[in-house]
Formats: structure tokens, sequence, C-alpha cells
């Protein structure tokens, strides 16, 4: 093989290098777009707080401290501390993990689970594709929380069990973008002519097929990320997420609910988070979506 | 990417209505008051809008358990015996006077002449025999109104004033249990209602309040009933109520509900708490507590497991002793909570002061554990054979502080080596966890009634699984709860009671923690309102100053 090229292979090769040069563009627009290079700060800064939270504070997120309870933020406290005089700072960094990581697992469920439901549908086509996708549309009548929330209680509580459950729930989004996807290049001459020549239906599917709608399902699971990340605190913020007295942006909110007007910070610091997270991301899955800024 | 949006545009919808309300609670209110002033007499008339923290979903006592609906249907139905709040004595109320049977199997009620419900229907003997014999008919729909009346044989018609009620088995606990909401009398004719009916409509008692409608999850309304006459023998006044009508509004937000009673949106609320009441008082409105008699907030033990930790009586001791309740109570609690100092709270008939076996020892505790060869290991967890020393809680919350009392708690006991895992679950599926084997305690806020005999509702002993070993504490326990409920002697019961609540604490199979106040929040014009016996609402006193 070496050496020599199908026309599909060389079709993804160029679209890989497309990806590539859409990268450098929007490294180089980086500079020319503070916005946008603010948001690559704000998530590069939560990433690092979630793999490595002891390089942004020494302190034990779950010391209990009753006499310090309740402490409005200063130079000792960042945040101020919980109704257990807990700092809320080293709350907030070692929360990045459990929420990031939540995230990650949900998006990925959905993204495995969703391209495989595609795929097939897609690919197959006839009576099999119909009973599929009807399926997903019964799913995308469902509102999604409503969805996780009843994933979540059959389940049990817990933040795989969560991951899990928003994954699923983004399930159906995945599967309509890949079927569609699939659908388009299957009608493509080079799919035909492997068919013709007589390979095989799943070698077909994983070397001409595959390679091809990998773009748009990468842009969808960078925007739902961001999603994630809100549906991941919105269940922890209901408790069904981390159990006590792990940290997690959204049940840290909920924590802070009974002191919104005596400890402003107890919600104020975690729902900034959750906030400057999504809005970053969303920001950088937009460059990705949108064409360059035009050169003068 | 509709996907996406569909999430956030719901999380932020969430958000913005929680903003715009507390943000209308606190501007929403008449602000129309005049400054309180008056002669301090008692005035008839004007409406008292109350704020629920939660649904009362069945208005029909015997099948009701939630206090909020209990605080609703005192106004509307009457009882046997009402329980005096102070010294917990019964006193006459339908009934003007009873006798009691030396084995405590019967029990003979002389009924008030005169009494009529809000139908107009006569209160007899009669109506008194189809009222308990429909508590018992309904079965696993009046799980605690049946367990007063367990082993209920019937209640024969003396005379049209006359009742005796019979027990195949001495029934020590029945009389107090006449003076609760649960076995208030309701007419014949709610009676021949079906029991799902009952629960939303119809209730008719013979109380100084009549209902007119009740939708589920909004509100609840009551007006005056006029020429009411019996009123019980520890109310303030006689006759008519003060109050023309009131209105329960259900807010299950304490946030919204705590801002709709600074606001004036409403004039009391229930539940309030921890820090709204702080703030209450700082703005000058009345805040009324009352411990609840009962069983006080605790981890019990799972009777359905069994495993080397939990099973070791010194673990479970080193627990007792490893809690600082003080700690608890003045961090994530207030003053109008109260150190436990038994299984019930002070305020219990029966009780008995283990303030000593209760105090917080982490030496004590450590020094068990050390004996018992549970010993340090690399993270401060103690082992023993390679096991660690781990323990679950299954708990459940509806509203109250539980979730930052039991991190507390799971600070505390890790300074001696114990490692508490907390298991969260919805309403009604820890019981059945536990079945299954989660949890070596459940965690309870507390099991009301002001009778000793709680405590048999409370501990589940024996398990099914597991029964205790004879001899053990456990077993002990079990006999003395049994023997408790058959004992109609005064001091004998005390006695055993006693030796209940001893066994329940010492040998670790609870964890008392602290006693658990009705917290009651009132605008500056409400007047004379007080707490039944068992720290329900009594609104038939209360009377509003320039309403």
């Amino acid at each position: 093989m070496s050496g020599t090229m199908t026309v599909g292979e060389a079709l993804g090769e160029r679209h890989r290098a497309g990806m590539v040069r859409r990268g450098r563009e929007i490294g180089g627009g980086l500079l020319r777009q503070p916005m946008l290079a603010a948001s690559a700060v704000v998530v590069a800064v939560a990433v690092a707080a979630a793999l490595a939270p002891g390089a942004f504070t020494g302190s034990d997120p779950l010391q209990v401290r009753p006499a310090a309870k309740l402490h409005p933020p200063d130079s000792a406290h960042l945040f101020g501390t919980d109704q257990l005089g807990r700092d809320l700072f080293a709350r907030v960094v070692h929360g990045a993990g459990l929420s990031l990581s939540c995230a990650v697992i949900a998006v990925l469920v959905g993204l495995v689970g969703g391209s495989l439901v595609g795929l097939v549908a897609g690919f197959a086509g006839g009576p099999l594709d119909a009973a599929i996708m009807r399926a997903v549309d019964v799913l995308l009548a469902v509102p999604s929380l409503l969805l996780a929330t009843t994933l979540v209680t059959a389940f049990g509580f817990g933040p795989a069990q969560t991951a899990f459950a928003v994954g699923t729930s983004s399930i159906a989004a995945f599967a309509r973008l890949v079927r569609a996807e699939v659908m388009r290049v299957r009608e493509q001459a080079y799919v035909e002519a492997a068919l013709a020549a007589g390979a095989r239906h799943l070698t077909v599917l994983r070397r001409h097929v595959l390679p091809h709608t990998g773009g748009a399902v990468f842009a969808l699971a960078a925007l739902e990320f961001g999603g994630a990340i809100l549906a991941v605190s919105a269940l922890g913020f209901l408790g069904f997420g981390a159990q006590p007295p792990s940290p997690e942006w959204g049940a840290l909110i909920a924590d802070g609910r009974g002191y919104l007007d005596t400890a402003w910070w107890m919600t104020a610091a975690p729902g900034l988070a959750v906030v400057l997270t999504v809005l970053a991301l969303n920001r950088i899955s937009q460059a990705f979506e949108s064409p360059p800024v035009p050169r003068r | 990417m509709a996907k996406r949006s569909s999430w956030s545009v719901r999380v932020l919808s969430v958000g913005l209505a929680a903003a715009l309300g507390l943000g209308l609670s606190g501007c929403g209110g008449s602000g129309a008051r005049a400054p309180a002033g008056g002669d301090g007499q008692p005035r008839s008339g004007g409406s008292l809008r109350l704020g629920l923290g939660v649904d009362p979903v069945c208005l029909d006592p015997s099948q009701s358990g939630i206090a909020d609906a209990i605080n609703i249907e005192r106004s509307i139905v009457d009882s046997l015996t009402a329980q005096d709040p102070k010294t917990n004595a019964m006193v006459p109320w339908l009934a003007s006077s009873w006798e009691v049977s030396p084995d405590a199997s019967a029990f003979t009620f002389h009924l008030r002449p005169g009494v009529t419900f809000s139908d107009g229907s006569a209160l007899s003997a009669t109506t008194v025999r189809e009222n308990f014999d429909a508590v018992v008919k309904a079965g696993g729909r009046a799980p605690l109104a049946g367990s007063y009346l367990a082993g209920y044989l019937g209640t024969d018609v003396v005379d049209p004033l006359t009742a005796r009620v019979r027990f195949s088995r001495p029934n020590a606990q029945f009389l107090q249990a006449t003076s609760t909401v649960n076995l208030g009398l309701l007419s014949s004719a709610t009676l021949a209602r079906p029991l799902a009916d009952r629960c939303v409509s119809g209730i008719i008692g013979s109380g100084p309040f009549v209902l007119d409608s009740y939708v589920p999850r909004q509100s609840v309304t009551v007006h005056r009933r006029d020429g009411y006459r019996w009123a019980p023998a520890i109310a303030g006044h006689t006759g008519d109520a003060y109050l023309e009508t009131i209105t329960y509004s259900i807010v299950p937000d304490e946030g919204v509900r705590s801002g709709a009673l600074r606001s004036g949106q409403v004039s009391g609320v229930t539940a309030l708490p921890v820090q709204a009441a702080v703030q209450a008082r700082q703005a000058g409105l009345t805040v009324a507590t009352k411990i609840i008699p009962g069983v006080v907030a605790c981890l019990s033990l799972n009777p359905f497991v069994s495993r080397p930790a939990i099973d070791d009586s010194a673990v479970r001791q080193a627990v007792v002793k490893a809690v600082n309740r003080a700690e608890v109570v003045s961090t994530v609690l207030s003053d109008d909570y109260k150190v436990a100092t038994s299984i019930l709270a002070a305020s219990t008939p029966g009780y008995v002061d283990l303030g000593s076996s209760l105090e917080f020892d982490p030496a004590g505790a450590g020094k068990l554990l050390d004996v018992a060869g549970w010993r340090a290991g690399s993270d401060g967890i103690r082992q023993r054979n390679g096991q660690r020393l781990t323990l679950e809680v299954a708990w459940t919350t509806n509203g109250g502080p539980d979730q930052e009392v039991l991190e507390l708690i799971q600070q505390q006991v890790r300074e001696v080596g114990i490692e508490l895992k907390l298991r969260q679950f919805v309403t009604g599926q820890a019981f059945p966890a536990m079945q299954r084997g989660v949890g070596d305690y459940a965690w309870g806020a507390g099991a009301f009634r002001t009778d000793p005999d709680i405590l048999r509702a409370k501990i589940v002993l024996p398990g099914p699984v597991i029964p205790p070993k004879p001899g053990s504490p456990a077993a002990r326990l079990n006999a003395d709860l049994a023997l408790q409920a058959s004992t109609v002697d005064e001091a004998e019961r005390r006695r055993v009671v006693g030796e209940a609540q001893h066994l329940a604490v010492d040998d670790g199979i609870t964890v008392p923690v602290y006693e658990i106040p009705a917290v009651v929040g009132l605008a500056k014009n409400v007047r004379g309102f007080s707490f039944t016996a068992s720290a329900n609402l009594f609104l038939y006193d209360t009377w509003l100053e320039n309403g």
C-alpha cells in the first residue's frame, strides 16, 4: 500500500490538512481576537486545575474549621469559606477535576454511542435506518435534563452515573449528525468504487466513511462539552452527582443556596467558575464554526 | 447544536426564574401595616397567610404523617383528648373523661355532649367506632394511625355518648395516641368516601375551622366555624376562633419562603432554616421554636447488615464518643437546636439524661479502637487485618441541614481514624436500599411523638436477615421496647423506657446528635400563637393585631 493512495485516503488527507490549516488560522487569530485568547486562557486554567489542583492551592478542600465558618473572601481565603469553614478556593479548584472529567465522560459516551448508532443507520439505510431513527426521534422528544434526571435516578447517585446519564441523553444529537454525514459520504464515487471492487461493508465503513465524518462530529463534540459541564453541574446542583463532601461545581452552588443573603461568595465563586468555563468553551467552538476573519 | 442550546436555555431560565423569584419576594410586600400597638386584648377577624415548606399531599388525618399536613389538619379536626404542651398531661377534649382498664387493653371514653361536625351531624359513640374501624380497614394507607391501634379488637357503643375501645393485648400508648391528629375524629360522611378521595377534599371534622379547598402543591384554605363550643382545656379561650380565614401556601424553597416572610407576603412560615431564623430575629420578627418531642436526629444501625466493622461493639461505641455534638450545634445549627442527651428529646415523657455517655471523648474513642485491634493506617484511617475501618451512612433529606451535619460528623469521626461514607437517596429509596444491605447506619432527622413508644417506630429491630443474638444488647433492647408497650404502671414503664435508652446509646445501636426544633417565623402583628404538645401549629388562639 505504501506509496499509493486510494481516492478516499487522498480525500481524507486533504481534509486533515484543511483541519490543520484551520487550527493554524485560529492560532494566529488568537492574537487578533482578545476574547478568543482570554477564552483559551480560561479553559487552560480550568484544565490545569483539574489535572493538578495542588499547584493552585495548598489547602485541603475537605478540612473543616468551625471557627472560620462563613468568612468573606480575603487574602487568606481568596473565595471565602463555607458554612463548615472549608476554604472555597480549594473546593472550587478541586471541584474542577470532578466537573470536567464528568463532562469529558459525558461527551465521550454521547460521541461513541451516537456515532455507532448514526453509522449503522446511515450506512444500512432502509427499514433498519427508519427504525433506529424513529427511536432517536423519541429520545430527542424528551427534554435532555428530564431524560438525564430519570436515568440518574435509575442508575443511582454519583459522578460516574451523572456523566453516563448526561452522555446518554446526548446520544441522539450525535446519531443524527453522524447519520447525515454518512449518507452524504456513501453517495461518493469512491465509496461506490470500493464496494464495486468487492470490499467488505465493514472495511468500507472503517476506511472510507468514518474518516470523512470526523470533522463535523468533533465540532459538535466541542460544542457539547460546554453543554455537558452545564448539565453535570445542574444534576450536581440537584444532589445527584458527587456525594458529600467531594466538591463539585454544581453541588457547591447548591450548598450556597441557603446563604444567598448572608454569604454571596458561596454561590458566586463556583457559579463564576461554571459560567466562565462554559462561555470560554462556547467561544472557542464558535471559532471552529465561523469563517476566519478576512485579512486586509 | 440544538441539544446544547436546550441545555443552556433551560439552566439559564431556571436561574432567571430563581433570581426573579427572589427579587419579587424582596419587593412584593404589602407594606401597609400600621405600627404595632393596641391594648393586647385578642380581637376577632382578619386573614392569616402562612407559608408551608412541604405539600401536605393528603389531608386525611389517618393517612398523613407529614408535619405540615398535621399543621393544617389540627385546625380542622378535633381529637378525643389533648396533651398539655407544658406538662405532657392528658386533658379532656371531645371526651370529657375516660377510664383505662388495669391491663391497658380497654379504654372507655365519655363523650362531651352537643359536639357537632361542620356538616351538622352529631358526635356519638358510633362515630368513634366508625373512625377507629376505618383506620384499621385502611391498613397500609394509614401506617402511623394504624400502629397506634395495633391489636385493635373493636369499639363497643356502650351508650350514645360512651365508647369502649378494646385491644387484644395491652396498649399503653393508646391514650396519648388519641390526642394525635392521626386519630382525630371525622364525620361519618367523610368516612363513607373512598380513601383516595379523602386526601384532597371533603375532610369534615369538628374543629374551629372548616376546609374550603386544597389545590395540591399550591395552597389550602380554611374558614372559621361559627358556633364552636368545645375547645380543649389547654386552649387560651373558648368559643369561636379569632381568625376569619387561614390560607396555607406551599412554598418549598426555603429562600423564597423566608423572603416571603420578611417582605410581608405571608404572615408566618414553618420550617424556617437556620440562617433565615437569624435574619428574621434581626428584622424584629417573631421566631417561635419548640423542641419536637420524640427521637432526636441520630445515626441508627441498619438491622439488615452484618459486617465486621459495624458488628464490632467497640467501633459503634467509638462513633458515639467521636461525635462532637456541641460543635455540630454551634457550627451548622443554632441555639434553637439542642445537643442530644439521650435518644429521646428531653421533652419526651420517659426521657432519661444520658449526657455523660454522650460526651465528646476522642481519646476514649481511640482507646476503644486500639484495644479492639484497629490500628492507624498510612492515611489516618484505621485498619484491622488489612480491612479499612469504613462505615457507610444511607441518608435522605427533606430540606433540613442534614448534609452539613453529616459532612461535619464525617470529619469528626475521621479524627479518630474512622472513615464515614455518605450515600444519599431520594425519599423513599433509602429503606429498600438498606434492606439490600446498603449502609451500616441510617441517618434519621428524628421521629416525632410525645410518647416514648416512638422508639419502637425508630429502632427497627430485629432485622429479618440477622436477628440479634439472644442476650445481646440489641435483643434486650427489643424486649424492653415490646415490654414498655404493654406496661400500664407509669413508674414501671418509665424504668423500662429508661433501660431501653441506655441500651440504645451505650452499645452504640444509635448515635444521638441533636434535638430538632419546630421553627416558625411570624410577622409582628401575629399574636396568641402556640404549639401543641407535639410541636405542631395551634392556631385556635391566634389573632391579628391591627389585622
